[in-house]
């Protein structure tokens, strides 16, 4: 029987992985944006690879949280393991926004220096609060983190304490946020690259 | 040429990886089972031996059935890492699994450490020195020969190193009619800062109860313990600061003192606790919100921007102009009014005069 603890410390690390891969390709694929860089066959392939490794890190996101749900101890006694719930909801929120924007706006997200710039922030947002996460991991585990040597790493040796009451008040005017964004805000045209081809877009 | 230098690169990096370091920061004082040194330490891959020898010493010849015991163990002369932290593992035997004091039938009421646990991390100031954890323990409840293991985790060299002591018995034998003891007790072994502690302690066959306790290794304090309806009940003076109490209880008869081996008293950590269904709704409220955020900015960002001059489309939809218009139009208009212009009729200025006046000079008479 393979321990809970086993099998998050496999999940995260397939998720980090697959995130940093994601991440470093979007950065390329921004570059090749400003700069010129790169054919276009290996831009093509830079917006691929990223897309479908975040993809893989959507599906390992949830797997990584049961994991560490289990493997956890004492859950409600650790400011720190209240902080690795909070930030992997954040988590969680930010990349499916990645997957959501590659999605709907498709390839020409690129052709736009708006957008590309946006999207490459939010990945690396996400990226970012996955950093944090397995910061705590490592202080959890072995006491210390790489984000020592970094001098504004922060150590979330607090958390916040919301009562019951408010944390349903929040959740309701989240998802309420959520449900106006999708079903009342207008939704954007497709993007178009600059030769004046429609981009696919499924967000119709 | 290009290639061999990328393969020459690789090789380099694969044999430049550091040797392998367990948990340098520990993994907390807990109960656990040989086994805990599998992925590790007893990984032969990775983990080597240590130099550490171990002693160890009772505070009494021998016990008895259900009566306490104290045992300490030193190790000393490992190899020590920069932090110097060493784990040891008091055990019951080697098999893996099921191996602490509890699995056979001990009972450890204080670990030296404010915890009461069999696994117990200090740093060590050097190798001479090293290190040495007292476990306070109530006899299994049966007759026999006991055999107890120690056992130390630590790194040195940068590498996970552990060895194992040779094996250590302790007789336990039949308990001598009318000796003091307690029954059935567990101890109080942490409390937060300034709490007062009163204690019940189940002591029979005694006819006085003696509290002792002391300051780190300061002096020992007695106080005698009063008897109330059968109950024998003693308050531990409250710590005002993050001091390390230890207590132990003395019960005398006629014919025996019985004493307790040193339990030490931990302080309570913040006292943070938290309600995890509420933190799973923040965290969903979180994880809403965000997307939400990116949800709507992506599509702001989606929409064409026909022309740098026209207004967003959002604007556009809103557009109140002709409502404006309208309130701020002159219900009645004069026919000499000076904005009426030349050559209009009577009736075309009734009807459009007000439009007019909007359009050409703001609204408003």
């Amino acid at each position: 029987m393979v321990a809970a603890a086993t099998l998050h410390a496999f999940s995260t690390e397939l998720l980090i992985g697959s995130m940093t891969f994601t991440v470093t390709v979007t950065l390329l694929r921004l570059v090749a944006t400003f700069s010129g860089l790169f054919t276009d066959n290996i831009r093509k392939g830079l917006d691929q690879a990223a897309f479908f490794a975040s993809l893989f890190a959507l599906a390992a996101i949830p797997l990584v949280i049961l994991t560490g749900n289990f493997a956890a101890e004492n859950n409600s006694t650790s400011p720190m393991i209240v902080n690795k719930v909070l930030l992997s909801g954040l988590c969680l929120g930010l990349w499916v926004g990645v997957v959501h924007g590659r999605w709907t706006w498709g390839p020409e997200l690129w052709s736009r220096k708006g957008t590309a710039l946006f999207h490459s922030a939010i990945t690396c947002a996400a990226y970012g609060v996955a950093a944090m996460l397995g910061s705590i991991g490592g202080l959890l585990t072995r006491g210390e983190t790489v984000g020592d040597l970094l001098g504004f790493w922060p150590h979330f040796g607090s958390a916040p304490e919301l009562g019951y009451g408010l944390s349903i008040t929040l959740a309701l005017l989240s998802l309420v946020t959520l449900l106006i964004v999708i079903f009342i805000q207008p939704r954007g045209e497709p993007i178009e690259d600059g030769s004046g081809r429609i981009a696919e877009s499924l967000d119709q | 040429m290009r290639r061999t230098f990328i393969l020459a690169g690789l090789l380099l990096l694969v044999l430049v990886v550091p040797s392998h370091s367990a948990n340098p920061g520990g993994m907390g004082d807990s109960s656990r089972d040989f086994s805990c040194g599998g992925s590790c330490h007893g990984d032969p891959g990775l983990s080597q031996s240590s130099s550490a020898e171990f002693q160890f010493e009772l505070d009494r010849a021998s016990a008895y059935v259900g009566g306490p015991i104290s045992i300490t163990v030193s190790a000393t002369g490992m190899e020590l890492s920069p932090r110097g932290l060493v784990g040891l593992f008091l055990l019951a035997d080697t098999h893996g699994v099921a191996d602490t004091p509890e699995d056979a039938g001990w009972t450890i009421l204080s670990d030296g450490a404010g915890g009461s646990g069999n696994y117990v991390e200090n740093h060590a100031f050097d190798s001479t020195t090293g290190v040495s954890v007292t476990w306070s323990l109530i006899a299994p409840p049966s007759e026999g020969v006991y055999t107890l293991y120690a056992q130390a985790h630590h790194g040195g060299d940068g590498s996970p190193r552990m060895n194992l002591s040779q094996a250590f018995t302790i007789d336990v034998g039949p308990i001598p009619e009318n000796l003091p003891q307690m029954i059935d007790w567990e101890p109080m072994t942490s409390r937060g800062l300034g709490e007062t502690s009163t204690m019940t302690l189940p002591v029979v066959n005694a006819t006085s109860v003696h509290l002792e306790y002391r300051i780190g290794e300061g002096q020992i304090t007695s106080v005698a313990v009063g008897l109330e309806n059968n109950v024998w009940t003693t308050e531990l003076p409250a710590a005002l600061s993050d001091i390390v109490v230890h207590y132990r209880i003395v019960m005398t008869n006629d014919e025996f003192s019985e004493t307790t081996g040193w339990i030490t008293v931990g302080m309570d950590e913040g006292g943070y606790s938290a309600d995890l269904t509420a933190v799973r709704l923040q965290a969903l409220a979180l994880m809403l919100t965000s997307l939400a955020l990116c949800i709507t900015i992506q599509r702001r960002m989606a929409r064409p921007a026909h022309s740098k001059d026209e207004p967003p489309a959002a604007l556009i939809s809103v557009d109140q102009t002709d409502i404006l218009a309208a309130s701020f139009a002159p219900t009645t208009l004069a026919m000499d009014d000076p904005r009426r212009p030349f050559g209009w009729s009577d009736e075309q200025w009734q009807h459009y005069g007000a439009a007019h006046i909007v359009e050409h000079q703001g609204g408003g008479l």
